[in-house]
């Protein structure tokens, strides 16, 4: 396994969740590393500890067992406090479905991010709508989530992600609310703007023909990373 | 600012909590209004007094219908220094025509500090001349320049209406006032110079203990603070303990149903609290969201209920005693204010609780 002080290492990471005989474990002795410039795709059926593994790498839930180090910093023991400030300043998130704040319009959705991190500026705002043109969005940056179509709602979801400019991305399933035509899209421009900017990207996905985009895929079932295989 | 684009684009559900809010600031505002308007009908007219200290005889029990202070009492009380001034009562009946009410008739010593401003008319210059409050002119019809006659028991007296004041009522009736010679004529009539020379004998100095000197120097009195006196007209104690009780209550149950509102609020966002917290929001910041919409309806709230209680004051007949004090507005907003605390921080307790991981559909 490839060693990169400034990727992402997975390392030996446990989940269980509950004690005792109701004890589930989720996630069990995962160890991977991803560099930086690097797309992964995770994939399995449900149930195989994907998104859990997922929210362990972006520091939303602490492993049982493990470590999981992200640019040089072991993030598996923070506090809750020191894990919110890492996901607002190094992690951009694209989750399932629908994430937007509802009453917030396109731009203002991108705009959560620096002002979750009081960082609100003309220049924040510039950014927000440069990444809503790259995106092909610029058009609907003021209409609020419910008047855009899915494909429209997961390219503003991933400027949000792209918003704080974060090292680390991680998507829960992109394409589960969109056709494949435009699930090919979103992701490609995903997989361009994680290469172009020199991001760690890693993806959920239970949608094999999304796998063309990624440089790499870690087989999940049961918990476990089966074989890591090359594309 | 995010927490105002909610707002913006939940109208409706702001706009009816903002309605509650404003409602019990309403309600709060009347009750305190009410309460104060009762007060004033007990002892408006005392309140009024321009004096620190109110003299009773001793065997009063400090009560303006049973003291009788003596031409020597009051002319010691004079001696011992500060402003003093003789304030007779006595309960009457104003006729004129077809009307017959019953008022609370004053004496005072002209000059003195008992002397009741003028607000239209002229002052008193002799015995047949008469001040009426303005509430009285107000509920009868009475103006200056009219003739009036105030009974006490079978004797009749007549005067002449010559000026308004607005000194309030006393034990719910409205005040008239005369001359203390009169007032001693028609209280103690055929009794002379033998008559006790005053009821009361108000007094206002400077020196914290000029009660206690009065009292030292003068025997058989009794000196009271104006607030003590008013304290002591019988009833107003129980009044001012069910009128706060009422506040109280409807403090109580304001602040409750304003908490519950926003913590209804906050329960009904926990999957957008979730985005937020997922996103890496602190709860301090989730929580400096809801203060600001909570600063928002809260003063939405206040611009509704104020304006609203105003309006009802000028709607409502004079006869209701509702006195729409500076303390009104006082009680009403600190209530809201503390309320709306009260309220975000139930909520705050769920902003910490609300789980990231829900975001993520999981939990």
């Amino acid at each position: 396994m490839s060693q990169d002080e400034q990727g992402l290492l997975a390392q030996s990471l446990t989940k269980v969740f509950g004690s005792g005989d109701t004890a589930v474990e989720a996630v069990r002795d995962v160890s991977f590393s991803v560099r930086t410039g690097e797309f992964v795709a995770i994939v399995g059926p449900s149930g195989s500890g994907k998104t859990t593994l997922l929210a362990m790498l972006g520091g939303l839930l602490i492993a049982t067992n493990g470590r999981v180090v992200v640019g040089g910093s072991d993030i598996s023991r923070w506090s809750e406090a020191q894990r919110a400030r890492f996901r607002r300043e190094r992690v951009g998130f694209v989750f399932q479905g629908f994430n937007l704040v509802p009453y917030l319009t396109a731009e203002q959705n991108l705009m959560v991010m620096p002002s979750i991190s009081g960082k609100v500026s003309g220049e924040a705002r510039e950014r927000a709508r440069q990444l809503l043109r790259e995106l092909g969005v610029e058009k609907r940056a003021h209409h609020l989530p419910g008047e855009l179509s899915g494909g429209e709602r997961q390219r503003v979801a991933i400027g949000r992600a792209l918003m704080n400019d974060p090292l680390l991305v991680l998507v829960d399933e992109p394409t589960s609310n969109l056709d494949s035509e435009r699930g090919n899209e979103v992701v490609h421009s995903l997989a361009e703007e994680i290469k172009m900017r020199n991001k760690i990207g890693i993806m959920v996905t239970h949608d094999r023909r999304m796998l063309t985009h990624v440089d790499r895929v870690l087989e999940m079932a049961d918990g476990r990373v089966q074989s890591p295989e090359r594309q | 600012m995010l927490a105002l684009q909610e707002i913006r684009r939940k109208k409706l559900q702001f706009g009816l909590i903002s309605l509650i809010v404003g409602l019990v600031v309403y309600l709060l505002v009347m009750i305190s209004a009410l309460g104060s308007g009762l007060l004033s009908a007990m002892s408006g007219a005392v309140n009024s007094f321009d004096a620190d200290l109110v003299v009773f005889s001793a065997d009063s029990n400090d009560s303006f219908l049973r003291s009788e202070l003596t031409a020597s009492q009051r002319d010691a009380i004079a001696e011992v220094g500060g402003a003093t001034g003789g304030i007779g009562y006595m309960a009457a009946t104003a006729q004129e025509d077809s009307l017959t009410e019953d008022v609370a008739l004053f004496g005072f010593e002209p000059g003195s500090i008992a002397e009741p401003a003028v607000r239209s008319g002229r002052a008193l210059a002799r015995e047949g001349e008469i001040l009426i409050d303005r509430g009285l002119s107000r509920s009868s019809g009475l103006k200056v320049g009219d003739q009036i006659t105030m009974r006490n028991a079978l004797i009749a007296y007549n005067f002449t209406i010559v000026g308004e004041v607005d000194e309030g009522q006393f034990l719910g009736l409205p005040s008239a006032y005369v001359l203390l010679d009169k007032w001693r004529e028609m209280r103690y009539p055929g009794q002379g110079e033998d008559a006790p020379a005053a009821s009361v004998i108000l007094a206002r100095g400077h020196a914290d203990d000029l009660g206690a000197r009065i009292e030292a120097a003068v025997p058989n009195t009794s000196v009271l603070s104006k607030s003590e006196a008013i304290s002591a007209i019988g009833g107003v104690t129980e009044q001012e303990r069910v009128v706060m009780a009422i506040e109280f209550f409807g403090f109580v149950i304001g602040a409750l149903v304003i908490g519950s509102f926003f913590f209804v609020l906050t329960m009904q966002r926990a999957y957008e609290i979730a985005i937020f917290k997922a996103l890496g929001a602190s709860s301090w910041y989730v929580f400096g969201q809801l203060i600001c919409q909570v600063a928002a309806v809260a003063l939405a709230g206040l611009a509704l209920g104020v304006p609203l209680a105003l309006v009802t004051e000028a709607a409502l007949p004079s006869d209701i005693p509702l006195q729409i004090t500076t303390s009104a507005f006082l009680t009403g907003g600190a209530s809201i204010t503390i309320a709306a605390l009260l309220g975000s921080l139930f909520s705050a307790r769920q902003v910490v609780r609300v789980n990231p991981m829900s975001a993520l559909g999981q939990v």
